[in-house]
């Protein structure tokens, strides 16, 4: 597979982020947050396109992209990423510097805001409701009920139409009051955390 | 799926987030202060048992200050990071974030919070009640039973340490909104009729909050017959665990008038059979992946309970407390996919404890 540059940047990004978060993380955390960030793009009206890679749904019911799995194996054969002696990963010095190296690059520059929006949904609630959050978002949530792997974030599924919809109820709601993208993610992951199952097992 | 009916909860929201109400009272620059603050209360509460604590006041100054305020010094004790302050011994305590990684520790004293909000996003815990307060907002934040802090809330990386923390944190004092449901009466003597169903869905929930890297599942088929409890898959790894739950103690009817189920060591001992078995099917069927077995009892045996019981001495109480269940045979010994079973204890509340 050719090594795709988005994937590349944002494996190291989020390497970065979600070790300042997390202390290390694991491979399907990277995927996860990637995938949540390519979603705010499509909130903020960016085409599907606009995200330069895919995902499918893994075996485990998480978003899973073979562009950010190759470029954590890049990374990891280039040292950029190393395990430690929980087998998570942490980024090295290298890795902080080649991603430096690239965080300089323009044409990564448009990509950043979701990525940022995705970490810091992170810092301000629990990480698992995060993770369940997304877990509980349409597209995947449909995917669920399909084995067979299928690109999640395309025109032709149809779970795409229910996230729009989701968007678009959204937007309704707080685009004429907050301009920062980060207040309607932290709604979404609120709302999507509080209708999973109808019950919030952290609040009683 | 979302509608037009949800705008008005949307809103709600919105307008309740910490970080809303944050760059309403300071600006989108103070973004960066309460990310920095948030960071840091994490980070304290791995070193400090926020529940052993009365008051602590954590402020971050502003970074975008302008005027009098940025000459304002603080008196306290320089500490290098949080961690320090596992050495540190204080009921009451003020702590001051200042840029770029400057931290002062003031022992039994709290700051003038009405003061310092004017120039600083402020952290307010009192007996455990916790705020965030700007310089015209408060925010409550969210709280999570048997978890001491927001900033608290755990996660973890092996599933023995999840089970260990539920065990201490979540069942020991039914802290949770479904081992709750669980129960026939307030002072935790009788469960309701199957009762299994609310303690499953417990530890499921627990579990898949709180596991990093893992998938958990509940009731999972290895074959047509009884399913398996809770079925937890890690991403990358080449085991899986298989997690049978049994409970003791005594279950009535709707009205407490009959008991629809009794049981006794013999029901975990049932379990554990019904676990190993479970082990040898799945060996023939899942070839990708070893399967590791957890056998998990939740406790609720009282002594000299009748269907009328609704309260009950700590004698009889906690009689079963420390009684542990004599396995035989005993699979965690021969079979190295068998872990040790768990037990649960779910203690009542006894009359003592209601005076």
């Amino acid at each position: 597979m050719n090594k795709n540059p988005e994937a590349i940047f944002d494996s190291l990004y989020l390497s970065k982020t979600l070790q300042e978060n997390l202390g290390d993380f694991a491979r399907s955390e990277i995927h996860l947050f990637s995938y949540l960030a390519c979603l705010l793009s499509l909130y903020d009206g960016h085409p599907i396109s606009f995200w330069g890679y895919s995902y499918i749904k893994n075996e485990y019911g998480s978003p899973f992209s073979f562009e950010i799995e190759e470029a954590i194996k890049t990374s990891e054969s280039q040292r950029f990423l190393s395990k430690n002696d929980d087998k998570y990963l942490i980024i090295t010095e290298s890795g902080l510097e080649i991603l430096n190296h690239l965080t300089n690059h323009a044409v990564f520059s448009d990509r950043l805001l979701y990525l940022n929006v995705a970490i810091t949904s992170i810092t301000l609630l629990p990480f698992g409701m995060v993770k369940e959050s997304v877990s509980n978002e349409p597209v995947l949530n449909s995917a669920q009920n399909h084995d067979k792997r299928r690109n999640l974030i395309d025109e032709n599924n149809v779970a795409m139409n229910l996230l729009y919809d989701h968007f678009r109820i959204l937007k309704l709601a707080l685009s004429d009051k907050y301009n920062d993208i980060t207040v309607p993610a932290l709604v979404w992951i609120n709302k999507l955390f509080e209708s999973r199952k109808n019950h919030n097992p952290y609040v009683h | 799926m979302f509608t037009e009916n949800d705008l008005g909860s949307l809103i709600s929201i919105a307008e309740q987030l910490v970080y809303s109400r944050i760059t309403s009272d300071y600006g989108e620059k103070a973004k960066n202060d309460l990310l920095l603050l948030f960071r840091t209360l994490k980070s304290i509460n791995k070193y400090i048992s926020i529940d052993r604590i009365e008051k602590l006041v954590v402020a971050i100054r502003l970074s975008n200050l302008v005027g009098d305020y940025s000459n304002i010094k603080y008196k306290g004790e320089k500490i290098v990071d949080p961690s320090v302050l596992i050495s540190h011994d204080f009921t009451i305590a003020s702590i001051i974030i200042e840029r770029p990684s400057e931290i002062y520790l003031i022992k039994q004293e709290l700051l003038d919070v009405e003061k310092e909000r004017q120039f600083s996003i402020v952290y307010s815990y009192d007996s455990g009640f916790e705020k965030i307060l700007g310089k015209d907002n408060e925010t409550p934040l969210q709280q999570f039973e048997g978890i001491p802090s927001f900033f608290a809330v755990p996660t973890f990386k092996k599933l023995e340490n999840a089970l260990e923390y539920y065990n201490i944190r979540k069942a020991r004092k039914s802290d949770c909104e479904f081992i709750k449901k669980a129960w026939f009466d307030e002072n935790r003597i009788l469960f309701k009729s199957k009762p299994e169903k609310h303690l499953r869905r417990s530890l499921h929930d627990f579990l898949d909050i709180t596991l990093r890297d893992a998938e958990v599942r509940e009731e999972q088929n290895i074959d047509d017959s009884q399913p398996i409890d809770i079925k937890v898959s890690w991403n990358y790894a080449s085991h899986i665990a298989l997690i049978e739950i049994k409970w003791l103690g005594k279950s009535v009817d709707g009205e407490g008038k009959k008991f629809t189920s009794q049981y006794y060591d013999k029901r975990a001992l049932n379990g554990s059979q019904q676990l190993a078995d479970y082990l040898e099917l799945d060996k023939k069927v899942n070839y990708k992946k070893r399967s590791i077995g957890y056998l998990v009892v939740f406790d609720a045996r009282r002594r000299n309970t009748k269907t009328s019981t609704r309260s009950i001495s700590q004698e009889e109480g906690l009689y079963y407390s420390d009684m542990d269940i004599i396995y035989s045979p005993n699979h965690a010994s021969t079979r190295k996919d068998f872990a040790q079973p768990l037990r649960f204890f779910i203690e009542p509340i006894c009359e003592q404890e209601q005076c």
